[in-house]
């Protein structure tokens, strides 16, 4: 069986439903569906063609949209297939999965905590890795990181300009013979600059 | 012993910080804690070949019997409550040592949405290990700076000390 096949045997036994096979520049094809039509064919993977294994599930940002992405495996036949939904960022609602594969539950949590997609019906839709109080949800591309998490600043200097002030006041040939001026130059708080010393000490 | 046999069972000329030092700096018990890949290095210190034992390290599982807190790898926010939590149910004094590049300063992570830059930005920290991750023997001597920071403190002059501990 290929992913074309059952694309076809989903479309026959579904009519008035928009399944779509799907092909990138590299690996395998995938199927994609509406989110309202998600449980409708998961069910006929499931019960009539055997793909009893839930084997992962995530979530993609794709700029406008979010994108689930269901791997669906079957335990007797090692027969692997992809299913695909698309939801609007705005207003990301796909139902969830926890009734048909239980295993759904903690992959959709993770969804949830870090990009934010809504499930509808889970039983225990809470965050899995962030803490429970955090804003936002950062593998968004848009993600803006809080300044301050309770009370633990978040930000960070920027390293590359940090280095280049160095390099500036610390060139390996003006180690020991740095003027006065030059140690104006100093960032403040590196008071121990070695430069900053006369020979004779 | 031959200059202190007059005295035997009697009198012992020492100093007071010393003596209260002297102990101190060889039981230094350590938590038994670890949030990423240097706690298996730590482990590796705790065993036979670097054998912190020898110094009266070891290891203790509440943070209530534990004089040091090894910060062993990288903390996440959602730890860091956590950690701040252990920090204070540590008994005075007690110390910290920020153990490899991710307790320093968030290390590979740093850029990264759930790391904290540095252990320093949560609680107090008395001594930085640099290495990712460092090998046992650097973590014996950071351990063993320790000692050396302890052996130095004046409990005779506590109340300086403690202004020190709050200006950092």
């Amino acid at each position: 069986m290929t992913a074309g096949e059952v694309c076809s045997t989903l479309q026959n036994r579904l009519p008035e439903i928009k399944i779509e096979l799907q092909r990138g520049q590299v690996g395998d094809p995938w199927i994609l569906v509406q989110p309202a039509d998600l449980l409708t064919v998961l069910q006929i993977l499931k019960q009539d063609l055997g793909l009893n294994y839930l084997a992962c599930l995530s979530a993609i940002d794709y700029g406008t949209n979010l994108g689930v992405v269901y791997q669906l495996r079957s335990l007797s036949t090692k027969f692997e297939i992809m299913v695909k939904t698309l939801t609007s960022k705005n207003n990301p609602l796909v139902p969830s999965l926890t009734n048909l594969y239980p295993a759904a539950g903690w992959f959709e949590r993770e969804a949830y905590d870090l990009l934010g997609v809504n499930f509808q019906d889970h039983p225990d839709l809470r965050r899995i890795m962030m803490p429970e109080d955090w804003v936002g949800h950062p593998l968004r591309k848009d993600y803006q990181p809080p300044a301050e998490y309770h009370g633990i600043p978040c930000d960070r200097p920027d390293t590359h300009q940090l280095l280049q002030q160095l390099h500036i006041t610390q060139q390996p040939d003006k180690v020991g013979t740095t003027t006065t001026s030059e140690v104006g130059k100093t960032p403040a708080g590196n008071t121990d600059n070695p430069g900053s010393k006369s020979p004779l000490e | 012993m031959s200059e202190l046999e007059w005295a035997e069972g009697i009198i012992l000329p020492t100093k007071i910080d010393w003596l209260l030092n002297w102990p101190r700096r060889n039981s230094l018990w350590y938590l038994l804690f670890a949030t990423a890949c240097c706690g298996i290095e730590l482990m590796q210190t705790g065993g036979p070949r670097t054998d912190l034992d020898r110094f009266g390290m070891v290891f203790r599982a509440t943070p209530r019997q534990a004089d040091v807190l090894l910060i062993a790898g990288a903390v996440t926010y959602k730890m860091a409550d956590a950690v701040r939590r252990l920090y204070d149910q540590m008994p005075e004094p007690k110390y910290v040592l920020a153990m490899g590049s991710c307790a320093n300063c968030g290390g590979l992570f740093q850029k990264g949405y759930s790391v904290v830059k540095g252990i320093d930005k949560v609680i107090p920290v008395d001594m930085y290990l640099p290495g990712c991750a460092p090998r046992p023997e650097a973590l014996n001597e950071a351990l063993l700076n320790i000692q050396k920071k302890i052996e130095n403190e004046r409990w005779t002059l506590r109340k300086n000390m403690d202004s020190e501990k709050l200006a950092q």
